[in-house]
């Protein structure tokens, strides 16, 4: 283990970063609030032991893992009152199939731009519905419409399955409404972040490049390696990094992690549209996060990376359990229209000519 | 010396070594829970920065260095470099920085292991209070946590580098706490026996004996966040010797109490097995 995590660190040289780090948690504060701590502790002292026997691999494991995430996302997450939700289930002209659903606040009529979201799932749990609640806050809080993918998921259908599904939703959505990738802000949390990332990577081959890339935190070592190390320092509240990998690797069986699709070389690679990055400090995955932000900077893009002390995966789904979530959603939402209209310029001069 | 003098560990400038796995993680992150500003310090550069980013994250201050503990010019340039960015002196200072090194007799193991084992766990804690002791001297105030090992007195066979070393580590530590008693600097020294870290996997030791000693440390290992949590308790009630587990303050007593019989115990019980 140690080997390994040593070898994928010597891969990206940038660990330089503590300045913009300091810099982030100023911005967020120094400590959680008494709630978020309490969950946290909650989480630890409660779900950690039942995800601990959980086995992925099993039927009922898997059942139960969906089961939870749902019911937690449901019982915690904001209003859904007044949304409108279109579902989509078409072919594109090559056959691809396309299964997602548009969700629309209360009052959200905005066509010139759009959000393509990924929700978080492990790969193998999850959907658009799930996620409909986040999605729907999104929505309110930007204003604009946003596309969630139901893409497949494991142990049904394996690598590249939910990967190919991603980009064909993301072809689907520049035909559809005929914006160019410039108008669309792609967000994603936890595995819909490597989605995002991978997409963001396939995409920058064509010359596409989205507006903006907003994060909760994401997925970046599949392998759970740097969440592991991250473990040793401090345990995640929700899971164990072994139990973790065990539930993504029902995605990828049978297939080297190392494929170019799966450790995302983004260092190398080209660089990433603006990006922000939202991470708790009590999960394991902020590991990822930090590694995913210093390999964008390193590759020549802007990443701005808040990690939020005492908070728990996708902390942002759960504001009526966690005040900070709030708080967290007012930058994403800053964030969003502040990549758009750093894009819209030209527009603005065409506008008042 | 009698009642509660200021808590050390509360507050406090540290500067860790090793600090990028292990005891010397969680002494890194407990301080900062406490409210420290602490420099991690470690040969590994990325595991220290992993540690600093698990601090920051929870909105703690840290700093990561490289820093080798065998080599003198490298514990000068981790106290300047931690002062600086203190802004002040340290006021706490954990030699913490270890290898474990063993599996085979006197005789057998390589002179370059025992050069490399004491090099590391002997002259790096000599270098830590050689350049530090002076410095909390100076300011009055203070704290000095050097981590032996329950091997420090129980000498067990077919690890006699790291024995030695961490013999000369608690003779040190007792040293210094003689030499620094009355000038407001505290000196405590740890001697844990099995916690869960990798110093197993990172050091020289044979195949054999990293089997067993990874199935007590399974089964017996204690915590390192419990370990340092002890340990800066003990180092804030003034406690010299610190022994987070029963079994080395059993094996203490034993060895205190009939050395020479502990000794041809020990012998027996290696014969034995």
């Amino acid at each position: 283990m140690t080997a390994s995590t040593t070898v994928r660190a010597e891969k990206s040289p940038v660990f330089t970063a503590d300045e913009s780090d300091v810099e982030s948690n100023a911005f967020v504060g120094l400590r959680g609030s008494a709630r978020s701590r309490i969950a946290a502790t909650g989480a630890a002292l409660t779900l950690r032991p039942i995800t601990g026997l959980i086995q992925p691999e099993q039927a009922w494991g898997l059942w139960l893992s969906r089961q939870i995430v749902a019911r937690t996302m449901d019982v915690f997450g904001p209003s859904l009152s007044g949304t409108q939700v279109e579902p989509v289930d078409t072919l594109l002209a090559d056959g691809r199939r396309v299964v997602g659903e548009w969700v629309r606040a209360k009052g959200v009529t905005r066509t010139d731009a759009a959000v393509y979201y990924l929700h978080g799932s492990g790969y193998s749990m999850c959907s658009a519905r799930t996620h409909r609640r986040l999605t729907a806050w999104i929505s309110k809080l930007t204003g604009l419409p946003v596309f969630c993918s139901d893409y497949r998921l494991a142990p049904q259908h394996r690598f590249p399955a939910a990967a190919d599904d991603v980009r064909a939703g993301w072809d689907w959505l520049l035909e559809t409404t005929d914006l160019p990738a410039s108008r669309i802000v792609v967000g994603g949390d936890s595995a819909g972040g490597h989605l995002a990332v991978d997409l963001m990577l396939q995409v920058a081959g064509i010359g596409q490049r989205a507006a903006g890339l907003t994060m909760f935190s994401p997925l970046a070592d599949v392998t759970f390696g740097l969440a592991a190390a991250r473990e040793q320092l401090r345990r995640d509240p929700a899971i164990s990094a072994a139990g973790a990998a065990r539930l993504v690797r029902l995605y990828y069986d049978g297939i080297d992690p190392a494929h170019p699709r799966l450790a995302l070389n983004v260092a190398d690679g080209p660089a990433l549209p603006p990006t922000l990055i939202q991470a708790g400090g009590a999960e394991m995955l902020a590991a990822d996060a930090h590694r995913l932000a210093d390999d964008i900077r390193f590759a020549g893009g802007s990443c701005e990376l808040q990690v939020w002390p005492d908070q728990v995966h996708v902390f942002q789904a759960l504001p009526r359990l966690v005040p900070e979530a709030t708080k967290a959603m007012a930058n994403v939402a800053e964030f969003v229209e502040n990549v758009l209209r750093a894009n819209d310029t030209s527009l603005e001069g065409r506008e008042t000519a | 010396m009698i009642g509660f003098g200021p808590k050390r560990s509360r507050d406090s400038l540290a500067v860790v070594t090793g600090a990028g796995s292990g005891i010397g993680a969680a002494f890194a992150i407990e301080l900062a829970a406490r409210g420290g500003q602490v420099v991690c310090s470690d040969i590994d550069e990325i595991a220290a920065q992993r540690t600093v980013d698990a601090i920051t994250d929870q909105g703690g201050k840290a700093l990561a260095l490289l820093c080798d503990v065998s080599k003198v010019d490298d514990v000068t340039d981790l106290a300047k470099e931690a002062t600086s960015w203190f802004g002040a002196t340290p006021t706490l200072v954990i030699n913490n920085a270890g290898v474990g090194a063993g599996g085979t007799p006197i005789g057998v193991a390589s002179l370059d292991d025992w050069a490399w084992t004491l090099g590391i766990n002997l002259w790096g804690p000599i270098y830590g209070c050689h350049v530090f002791a002076p410095i909390l001297r100076e300011a009055g105030y203070g704290g000095i946590i050097n981590v032996a090992s329950a091997a420090s007195f129980g000498a067990a066979p077919n690890m006699a580098a790291y024995n030695v070393s961490k013999a000369g580590v608690l003779s040190l530590s007792e040293t210094l706490a003689a030499e620094l008693s009355g000038t407001g600097v505290n000196v405590s020294v740890l001697c844990p026996t099995f916690v869960k870290t990798n110093i197993i996997e990172s050091g020289r030791i044979s195949q054999r004996s990293t089997d067993l000693a990874d199935v007590l440390m399974k089964y017996t290992g204690l915590s390192p966040a419990r370990v340092a949590r002890t340990c800066l308790d003990a180092h804030d009630r003034g406690s010299l010797y610190c022994m987070p587990q029963l079994d080395a303050k059993i094996g203490w007593g034993i060895k205190r109490y009939a050395p020479a019989t502990y000794t041809r115990a020990l012998g027996l019980a290696s014969r034995l097995t």
